[in-house]
């Protein structure tokens, strides 16, 4: 009886030790607060997270909430992260695709490894070319799929030791190559012409010399101008601020003092 | 209708006298002799006496058809006194010269009373001065035809003592600006402007002193005002001995219409003069300005150009030369097909030379 009961124990054990490393599949990856998935919908999006989770071992997650009240959408993000213990291993990596239903907002959140892998040009082309175009139209299964596929993709990149950025995307390389080309060709054609009518438009000046006089400055006598008030009055000060923009070539991720870096709008 | 005018003749010989810019003196064209200025006045101020106590002689009737209407308002003719011709000219001619004799003459009825000019400058270059200022000014003129240079020919060279009105005055103004001025730093991620607002008066006014503009209808004013400026260091007191040699017209725009003219140049000045005097900000924009201009004294002076007149492909050329500094001024026919020739010359070796560079 003994026997048996020690071989309970270390099946017991065993199981508990194999399910560890998988702290992420102790709860749904796919939280739907409102409802705007069919069950089948949720549990397949929910079983391509966490095989992707394992696979990885960077947890992606999504979660839909009807309401987020007033707070900024991406710091309530971090939060809920944080609360509700999501993220894979110590470093808590992971990946959230957060909504807030009522105002339409959205945020993508990073931590531990996965700021190393969704760079903040990853997170503008999964916001951009893959949820915006779909979310907007209210297409949320196909948007979250192409989403968890994205980021498979990107955890693979990572992997081979070249996780997605601006160096690394195709697109962006191709869309590049071209925008300079135009650049390099409108400054080919327009810069000589500006110089070339520069030079020509001071030559034909000196074709046209009968001008009208509009001044009579040299008319104007040595000491013959005299300031009798001269004053600079200060009335108010406005102040106006506008976000540093990273530049598009510098690529990397941002990450604040939180260790988290993150992206979030409207959709 | 004829009226007597003054020929200046040479107390030697008695042959005429003119006006040299080189010696400015009264120089006889015969006998080589130069007179000062002042002596010849003196010897005509006799002469006019005597010819008033002489001038009880019997007037002549005439029983001809006269010229009728306007032509004859605006016409004056008057006897030579070298060759006794009839000299028929319009009524702002104040020293011409003979067609019969080409003596140098002067309308002295111009210039009596409220006419007579306060100042003038007397010519400081002469006729070969201007030739060789207009064959130099069509150097290095890209645009212009070669045949241009080359083949028209000088028309007519007339040296002109056209008249000015020199307006004095003095421009009050107070102008008042909104101005801005901008702070710019660097906070966390986000970039800081702090723009200050400011309310900029400026209170003052400028003394103008001989703003000149031409009297004249017959002178275009862009060529009046781009000879400018005169030296007036050089005025002198009017005198007719100085216009032997040269035309004269007296004015025919009254100087109230001229005002307007100078009044817009000295307005103009003035708000350019505020303006410079607000340094610092990065936008500058009026909010009211109100400028009044104290009108002064207003002296006429008669002014030295140089007018040459070419003809070329059937059009006429004017240009203006400053009598007393040399400053040639005209309108050139542009070849444009040279203008698009140094166009294509410029810019595409540039565009074949960046697209090397850059691509």
């Amino acid at each position: 009886m003994k026997r048996i009961a020690a071989l309970f124990l270390a099946i017991l054990s065993l199981t508990l030790i194999m399910l560890l490393p998988v702290q992420a599949a102790e709860f749904d990856l796919v939280s739907d607060g409102v409802g705007m998935l069919t069950d089948d919908e949720y549990f397949e999006l929910n079983e391509l997270a966490m095989d992707i989770t394992e696979q990885f071992q960077c947890e992606v997650s999504i979660v839909i909430m009807d309401d987020k009240g007033s707070d900024d959408i991406e710091e309530y993000a971090k939060s809920f992260y944080k609360e509700y213990d999501y993220g894979y291993g110590e470093d808590k990596s992971g990946l959230m695709l957060f909504l807030s239903m009522e105002e339409r907002d959205y945020a993508i959140i990073a931590c531990g490894y996965g700021n190393t892998v969704f760079t903040d040009h990853g997170k503008d082309v999964l916001a951009d070319r893959y949820l915006l175009p779909t979310l907007g139209e209210d297409k949320y299964y196909t948007g979250f799929l192409l989403y968890l596929n994205q980021t498979a993709k990107f955890l693979k990149m990572a992997e081979n030791g070249a996780p997605f950025d601006i160096d690394t995307d195709e697109v962006q390389i191709q869309k590049n190559a071209k925008g300079s080309f135009w650049i390099k060709l409108a400054i080919c054609i327009l810069l000589p012409l500006l110089i070339a009518g520069i030079i020509c438009s001071i030559f034909l000046r000196q074709m046209k010399t009968a001008v009208s006089q509009k001044t009579a400055g040299n008319y104007i006598p040595e000491g013959g101008f005299n300031l009798t008030l001269q004053t600079d009055r200060f009335l108010f000060r406005t102040e106006t601020r506008s976000k540093i923009e990273k530049k598009s070539s510098d690529g990397g991720t941002s990450i604040g003092s939180d260790g988290f870096s993150g992206k979030s709008g409207k959709f | 209708m004829a009226t007597e005018v003054t020929n200046y003749q040479c107390p030697s010989c008695t042959g005429p006298l003119h006006f040299s810019s080189n010696s400015g003196n009264l120089d006889c064209s015969y006998c080589g002799e130069s007179f000062d200025v002042a002596t010849i006045e003196l010897l005509y101020s006799i002469k006019e006496d005597d010819a008033v106590k002489a001038a009880s002689e019997p007037e002549w009737e005439f029983n001809i058809d006269e010229w009728g209407g306007e032509e004859a308002e605006h016409m004056r003719a008057y006897n030579c006194p070298s060759c006794g011709a009839q000299i028929i000219c319009d009524d702002t001619t104040a020293a011409t010269s003979c067609p019969y004799c080409n003596n140098p003459t002067v309308v002295p009825g111009q210039f009596t009373g409220m006419l007579r000019p306060d100042f003038v400058i007397p010519f400081k270059l002469n006729k070969e001065a201007a030739k060789k200022a207009l064959k130099n000014y069509y150097k290095g003129k890209k645009f212009l035809s070669k045949t241009f240079s080359t083949g028209n020919k000088i028309e007519e060279i007339k040296g002109i003592y056209v008249p000015f009105w020199l307006f004095n005055g003095i421009s009050d103004g107070d102008i008042s600006y909104r101005a801005t001025r901008n702070h710019v730093f660097t906070q966390g991620d986000e970039r800081v402007t702090v723009t200050e607002h400011y309310q900029v008066e400026r209170q003052g006014n400028v003394v103008f002193e001989k703003v000149p503009v031409d009297g004249s209808s017959k002178m275009p004013d862009a060529h009046m005002d781009a000879i400018e400026p005169f030296d007036y260091s050089a005025l002198v007191p009017f005198s007719t001995a100085y216009l032997p040699g040269y035309l004269a017209d007296k004015y025919d725009i009254e100087s109230d219409v001229c005002s307007e003219r100078a009044n817009e140049r000295i307005r103009t000045s003035t708000q350019e003069l505020f303006a410079s005097t607000v340094k610092g900000y990065v936008t500058l924009m009026p909010q009211s300005s109100s400028i009044e201009i104290k009108a002064g004294e207003i002296k006429y002076a008669l002014l030295p150009v140089w007018m040459l007149s070419t003809k070329w492909k059937g059009k006429n050329f004017l240009f203006a030369m400053n009598g007393q500094t040399g400053k040639l001024i005209g309108d050139l026919p542009v070849v444009w097909g040279k203008f698009w020739a140094l166009f294509a010359g410029i810019s595409l070796p540039l565009m074949l030379l960046l697209g090397i560079i850059l691509f």
